[in-house]
């Protein structure tokens, strides 16, 4: 019998479309992602073979979730087969056993599930095949990875779901259960993805992944781009585990399943039981009597009435319903799981919990529940009389056809509107439980009306369609699909970007405490009319289409709709349709014409087509700045400014220059004019920006020459985005760049991304120049057109802000309204500065002569005293250590969060609110990232501000490294040894991780290519491993050394390369070929600790045993390793427990290893709890958890 | 008042002409569409009901044009469908209550003692907190009888409503109809000739979308007057039967056959018997169709 019931259940699948067409779609989906840059799944691949095992992997394993519905549908339509149709009762009379029943149906179903899963193989195959793919980027077809993808995930998720499922669709017998079912899962997985955020719980986040993801992600984390291109994950280690883990979790449910499921009758629960007529027989109906009369009301009155008795009905029997009640608990669980995420240690670092961060965290975890609240109930909505089989009632009645679709769309609305209040509560909750009472229910209701006003959208939209469609699964499906197809295609691929044609499109803003809703707000609003026009427009289509009585042809649905559509109503539609027009004319007007509005694609293309044209005029000689005198005026609450900079520019080359060039913006801020002596534009390209003048008499070599830059701009209307954000009514800024035009061909215009550079066939570049490239030394990494120069600025703002700028405040006064600052710096800079205003508190404090300034927002006062005091120490060990302080002031300056980063300037550092400022350093261990960002910048005060490299490989070695590093003296000093540690396993971790996913090339830290996870995560545990192997001091002599060298050096600039030749001089010979390792090669170790016992001796003291592994990698530009021979100095150390339980290292002694297995006996006076080797972790380890291991008494001798 | 179908036609997108030129005339008092499943009686009763659309033709109550005016219709119309359900959960009194609402019967202390006075009359009064969903079939038919008569119709429509009672569930909604036929135009829409028989002074038999009498019972019986003869036979001799004789219908007795015959003058072994409704049924059907019934 189960024989049977098997094959019948599988002909079923395999003579409908649905597995096929679910085939099709996974194939395409995949396909897309690796034979197009357009579509991707889970992250750009970059570097990494089209068809690598892991990508494969990373593939098969995305596409198992997003099937985690289609397997739903596979499951529910098996177990559900027979009650939909009514022949239960006839097959289970017949003599099936149970177990063949369910387990027939339950593999047919599993089987059928699988096969469109196989679609991602497909389409890699096939994908990788195409005639366009870059042959470098395919590797071999390895049948190992498929295998392995199938077996790790295909099967076992699956499986899962399918169990879960299975079990729900038997035992409640209804869909939606079952697609609850899956959507727990789901949000299950996101849980596992919030525990495992934390380090110490990988272990525990690796079993705990449903699907292995996490697991898989973790146990490759420190993979490199060849490992990836060859290595497969095979079902061995926690993989291994999770996957039994889960599989038996998978037949635990159906043996569950099995036990308790009855043919007898519908489940237990089924409480509806069937009134039987009183055996007595009564007449049923009484003597006939007059009813008593009533009145039939149609006037208006009586319209509102059944319109609330309607809304009643449908409002609350949905939200008392089941589905919404499980899926608003769902949400609120991820909900609130993220926000304790947000407020808790568990990430990195912690933030008071201020409004607008609650806020975005809980959009981002509601945003899906919502959307699948909407989705479904529209069609349980328009449904809801059909599906109860009384419309044959209702539509005979005489009420209005629009009262039915008013209250269907009003109480989904509203359903909406209380998952919003209700997450508001959570939030505000939330807040009020970590102690936090700045709550802004303004900024969340207007916040949450605006996101609940886009659901509006959702809502029409899906009942519309329902309407229109008239089939309540096709309509999901249209709807589903054309959400996707306006995110992926619309959006994504065609590059429709203009919100007035995307659908529910409207500008994007970001809160911020200092700027309020900010400047796209305006138009978000005035988009927000638009579409709520056209949604009344779709509601009016919504009414005459509505389906009332058994008519569902189309031919007839117009004519009903031509009979529906009265003179009235026509004049209402047209009145809504001009009004729409008359308001999206209004938002192009203010978009496109007081505007530009330029497609992003058309910058890119204008990019391509700057290199194209202007590439020829790369490294001419130009005359270089020498000193900019800027004169501002803001109008900040206008957002207009007006800036007039006195340039003077020298020529500092040994030929005649007849003639410069600009590149300048075309957008945003514009140039209005350039004064330069008898000068005549030769060239003027406003389009892509480059203008040449022609100089009546040469600039000779050494001379100098004046002149003036008139730039603008004024805020218009509203954007269709928001392109200019350093320019806002509290808290502008920006730096010079914005205000100027560059001399010369600027080579940072050029298109980076390899791809997008093949799409518009422009040649392959190097992302810097080469370290010995020459000609590029004569130009530092910071400012392209100048060296160092006088600066100076005269700022005006409005009375109730206050300017800055870099330098010492020369003068303030008030004039015409406006408040001015004058500010001079006194030595020469990088022409790099940044123009600051906002109404700020400050907090003034002093460090010898230098003034310590911290500009805040009132509301962010936590930690300004830290900064403070962060500036200080930095001062006070840069300036000993390195060069003394060369400004006057040290400022740090609170921006709005439009970037999320700190910034240094001469003497001046823009700190974004978002990072730092709300900053909760309450508990005295936290990971203090203000002071470890507030000494980066302040030291880049001495690295980059006195000593800037030259624009070729290892540039950001002397600027961005040595920050890091001076940052983590500095912590040393004002924290402890621990903090660091933590700060350096971050570090170190990320890192690793980065290194895989590289792009073009990893290459050694001294050729660093402006490559972040190089120059502050490999470079902070380099230099932190060099001073501790050298000497602190000894790299500080050596810095020292070389900053008197280089400081303010005119061109050539200095490159990592003489910067090395310092490192060496202090090092010994012993460890002249360990520094070669650091920064000169990709060095990766592997030490562990195998076996560690301990014995107590006779005097009290314990001997410690303990054996090792060490191995040495060196790794190629794609992360090829190949073992070398050992021979390093490197730790072993023991620790013991102290008072509170924490592991102290008791003893540490540097060893020469020289092979691989070591074994080491060492005398300690404490109990010892663990030993290791390289026990702080100053090597890059390839896996850092196992250099310790906690040690165990030896009982076996004596 | 009178009900007037002109020319009715209506052939469904898949071909089957549902109503193919229907006209009949329906006066106040209960009016009997008799005719076989799938008739097209529900297409007709739900085109009176401005639940459907016709292709062509006329229906006017009164001075209703329905096809034209829906809405003044469905303020004179009580219906009650041949299938129907209700929201699960709700009580029958809110339901009743919401319905009544919809129809148009806004003020409440009105539609309190209607409501109240509705079910005790349809005799739910004692059921009146359960949910409907939770009845049985007489109750809910009850039921559906209730909300068509609320807001005192003109036009009450009702569509197979018998099927699936049992026979004193039947005998009191005949009861009940037959009550409230007395002022207004009833269509009692059926398949079950004991409904017309019992009940209807006008009546109509309908059959693949045509109409094949229209008149009072009696005139039909009357018309079939010693045509019918009856005989009981061994099931196998059925096809030799039908062969040889106008054989409009068989029903077993104890195991035997026994088939009703029409013809026009007395067969040998035949026993004459009295027509009735059913005879003309099944003749009118005969008439038109070739099918074994």
């Amino acid at each position: 019998m189960f024989k049977e019931i098997f094959a019948f259940e599988l002909r079923q699948h395999f003579t409908q479309y649905m597995v096929y067409i679910f085939f099709l779609i996974l194939g395409l989906l995949v396909f897309g992602a690796v034979a197009s840059d357009s579509v991707t799944i889970g992250g750009d691949t970059g570097n990494i073979n089209k068809n690598a095992p892991y990508v494969i992997a990373q593939y098969t394993a995305v596409i198992s979730i997003l099937g985690i519905v289609l397997v739903t549908a596979f499951i529910n339509s098996a177990a559900l087969r027979d009650f939909h149709h009514k022949y239960d009762q006839i097959l289970f009379s017949t003599p099936v056993k149970k177990g063949s029943f369910l387990f027939g149906r339950f593999l047919g179903g599993y089987l059928a599930a699988i096969v469109p899963f196989l679609g991602v193989f497909a389409g890699i195959i096939v994908g990788s095949a195409m005639p366009w793919m870059e042959p470098e980027l395919i590797g071999p077809f390895m049948p190992q990875a498929y295998l392995n993808s199938l077996l790790i995930f295909i099967l076992p998720n699956t499986l899962l779901v399918a169990a879960v499922v299975f079990a729900l669709a038997a035992s409640f017998r209804s869909t939606i259960v079952s697609f609850i079912g899956s959507i727990v899962l789901l949000v299950l997985y996101i849980v596992s993805l919030i525990v495992v955020g934390d380090l110490d719980n990988e272990t525990l986040g690796m079993m705990l992944d449903p699907f292995a993801i996490r697991t898989y992600n973790i146990a490759t984390k420190y993979w490199t781009v060849a490992d990836k291109n060859t290595l497969t994950v095979s079902l061995s280690g926690y993989v291994l585990l999770n996957r039994l883990l889960w599989t038996g979790v998978a037949l635990a449910v159906l043996f569950v399943t099995y036990v308790s499921f009855s043919f007898s009758g519908r489940s237990r629960r089924r409480k509806t039981t069937t009134v039987e007529q009183p055996a007595e027989v009564k007449p049923s109906f009484v003597q006939l009597e007059a009813l008593p009369s009533a009145t039939l009301e149609y006037g208006r009155g009586a319209r509102w009435q059944q319109f609330i008795n309607q809304i009643k009905i449908d409002f609350l029997g949905t939200v008392s319903s089941t589905p919404f009640i499980i899926i608003l608990l769902v949400g609120l669980v991820n909900t609130l799981s993220n926000l304790w995420y947000v407020t808790s240690a568990a990430g990195d670092v912690v933030n008071y919990p201020v409004t607008y961060n609650v806020l975005g965290t809980l959009e981002g975890a509601l945003f899906i529940f919502i959307y699948a609240i909407i989705i479904y109930y529209s069609g349980v909505l328009v449904w809801k009389e059909r599906d109860a089989q009384m419309e044959t009632f209702y539509d005979a009645y005489a009420y209005p056809d629009w009262i039915m679709y008013l209250a269907k769309i009003i109480s989904l609305i509203g359903l909406i509107a209380i998952v919003f209040l209700i997450s508001i509560a959570c939030g505000v909750l939330v807040q009020l439980m970590n102690g936090y009472t700045r709550i802004q229910l303004d900024v969340y209701l207007i916040d949450m009306g605006i996101e609940w006003v886009s659901m509006i959208y959702i809502a029409v939209f899906s009942i519309f369609i329902h309407v229109l469609v008239n089939n309540k699964y096709l309509g999901y499906f249209v709807i589903v699909a054309f959400l996707l197809f306006q995110e992926f295609v619309i959006k994504e691929a065609w590059n429709v970007n203009h919100n007035l044609l995307f659908f529910g499109g409207y500008p994007g803003y970001t809160y911020s405490d200092m700027n309020g809703f900010g400047p796209s707000f305006t138009g978000a609003l005035w988009f927000q009319l638009y579409w709520m026009l056209f949604c009344g427009l779709l509601s009016i289509g919504a009414i005459l289409f509505w389906i009332r009585g058994k008519e569902t042809q189309f031919v007839k649905r117009l004519q009903i709709a031509q009979r529906r559509f009265t003179p009235e109503l026509r004049n209402t539609t047209v009145g809504i349709a001009s009004v729409w027009l008359l308001v999206g004319g209004f938002i192009f007007y203010n978009t496109n014409i007081l505007n530009d509005y330029i497609n992003p694609e058309t910058l890119q293309e204008r990019q391509a087509e700057y290199e194209r044209q202007y590439k020829q005029h790369e490294g001419i000689a130009q005359p270089r700045l020498t000193s900019a005198k800027y004169y501002i005026d803001l109008e900040p609450y206008e957002r207009n400014l007006k800036a007039r900079t006195e340039l003077v520019i020298k020529n500092k080359t040994n030929q005649p220059i007849d003639s410069l060039h600009f590149t300048y913006s075309s957008t945003g801020v514009a140039l209005e004019k350039i004064e330069l002596l008898s000068a005549e534009i030769a060239l003027d390209d406003p389009v892509l920006g480059d203008r040449i003048y022609r100089l009546a008499q040469p600039l000779q070599p050494g001379d100098s020459m004046e002149m003036t830059v008139y730039s603008a701009y004024e805020s218009r209307g509203f954007e269709n985005g928001s392109s200019i954000t350093e320019i806002v009514k509290n808290g502008t800024f920006f730096n010079n760049g914005l205000i100027l035009p560059s001399f010369g061909y600027d080579k940072s215009r050029e298109i980076a991304d390899r791809q997008d550079r093949k799409d518009y066939d422009l040649p392959k570049r190097d992302r810097m120049p080469l370290i010995d490239d020459e000609p590029a030394w004569n130009q530092n990494y910071i400012t392209d057109d100048a060296d160092w120069v006088h600066f100076e600025t005269v700022m005006s703002t409005a009375l109730d802000q206050i300017a800055v700028a870099p330098g010492t405040l020369v003068k303030e006064w008030e004039e015409n309204g406006k408040r001015y600052f004058h500010y001079r710096l006194e030595n020469q800079v990088l022409a790099f500065g940044s123009f600051i205003s906002a109404r700020y508190e400050v907090l003034r404090d002093r460090w010898n002569d230098v003034d310590v300034e911290i500009y805040y927002q009132p509301e962010h006062d936590y930690n300004v005293e830290r900064m403070a005091k962060a500036v200080k120490a930095s001062l006070e060990y840069y300036s000993r250590e390195f060069r003394p302080y060369p400004h006057k002031q040290a400022r740090i300056i609170e921006f709005p969060r439009y970037a999320t980063f700190a910034q240094a300037f001469p003497g001046t550092m823009p700190y974004s609110e978002s990072i730092g400022f709300i900053e909760n350093l309450e508990d005295e261990d936290s990971r203090d990232r203000v002071l470890h960002v507030v000494a980066h910048e302040m030291a880049h005060q001495w690295w980059a501000h006195q000593v800037i490299g030259a624009d070729v490989q290892g540039a950001t070695l002397l600027s961005e490294t040595m920050a890091q590093y001076a940052s983590l003296m500095v912590m040393k000093r004002e924290k402890n040894e621990k903090s660091v540690r933590d700060y350096r396993r971050y570090e170190v971790d990320n890192y690793l991780r980065s290194r895989g996913s590289e792009e073009i090339k990893e290459v050694p830290l001294w050729l660093v290519e402006n490559m972040g996870y190089i120059h502050y995560q490999k470079g902070s545990n380099v230099m932190y491993a060099l001073q501790n192997y050298i000497g602190e001091e000894k790299v500080n002599q050596a810095l020292q050394d070389y900053a008197q060298q280089v400081a303010y050096q005119e061109p050539p600039y200095t490159t990592s390369r003489e910067l090395m030749t310092y490192f060496r001089a202090v090092t010994p010979d012993s460890l002249q070929s360990f520094v070669t390792d650091l920064f000169e090669r990709i060095t990766l170790y592997s030490n562990q600790t195998k076996e560690a016992s301990y014995q107590e001796l006779e005097n009290g003291k314990y001997q410690v045993n303990f054996t090792t592994a060490s191995k040495k990698f060196y790794a190629d530009s794609l992360g090829a390793e190949s073992e070398v021979p050992i021979n390093d100095w490197i730790d072993i150390g023991v620790y013991a427990e102290d008072e509170e339980g924490e592991d102290e290292l008791i003893y540490i002694d540097r060893r020469k290893i020289t092979k691989e297995d070591n074994t080491f006996l060492v005398v300690v006076d404490q109990k010892p709890s663990k030993v290791g080797i390289d026990p702080n972790a100053l090597l890059v380890d390839r896996v850092p958890n196992d250099n310790t291991r906690k040690v165990v008494a030896d009982t076996e001798t004596d | 008042m009178q009900l007037t179908i002109k020319n009715l036609t209506k052939t469904y997108p898949n071909g089957v002409a549902a109503l193919k030129n229907v006209s009949l005339t329906i006066n106040k008092g209960m009016f009997g569409l008799l005719g076989p499943n799938g008739a097209g009686k529900s297409t007709l009763m739900r085109t009176v009901a401005t639940l459907q659309e016709a292709d062509s033709g006329d229906i006017q109550l009164g001075d209703i044009n329905v096809l034209e005016d829906k809405v003044a219709l469905r303020r004179v119309l009580g219906y009650l469908p041949q299938e129907f359900g209700v929201y699960p959960r709700i009580r029958a009194q809110k339901l009743l209550d919401h319905m009544a609402v919809l129809k148009g019967i806004i003020d409440k202390h009105e539609r309190n003692t209607l409501v109240d006075a509705m079910l005790e009359r349809v005799n739910l009064k004692d059921h009146r907190k359960k949910s409907v969903s939770s009845y049985s079939g007489g109750m809910r038919q009850r039921f559906g009888i209730a909300q068509a008569l609320l807001g005192e119709p003109k036009l009450i429509i009702v569509d197979e409503p018998t099927a699936g009672l049992d026979p004193g569930e039947r005998n009191r909604f005949y009861n009940l109809l037959s009550e409230i036929g007395e002022n207004v135009i009833v269509i009692l829409s059926t398949h079950i000739v004991d409904d017309v028989k019992e009940l209807c002074s006008d009546m109509a038999i309908i059959h693949e979308g045509e109409v094949l009498f229209s008149g009072s019972p009696q005139l039909a019986v009357d018309s079939l007057d010693g045509l019918i003869y009856e005989r009981t036979i061994e099931k196998a001799e059925m096809e030799e039967y039908q062969q040889k004789y106008t054989v409009i219908s068989s029903k077993l007795v104890t195991g035997k056959t026994r088939i009703h015959v029409h013809s026009e003058e007395p067969i040998p072994a035949f026993s004459p018997v009295e027509a009735d409704l059913e005879d003309v049924f099944f003749t009118k059907i005969m008439g038109v169709s070739a099918a074994q019934l």
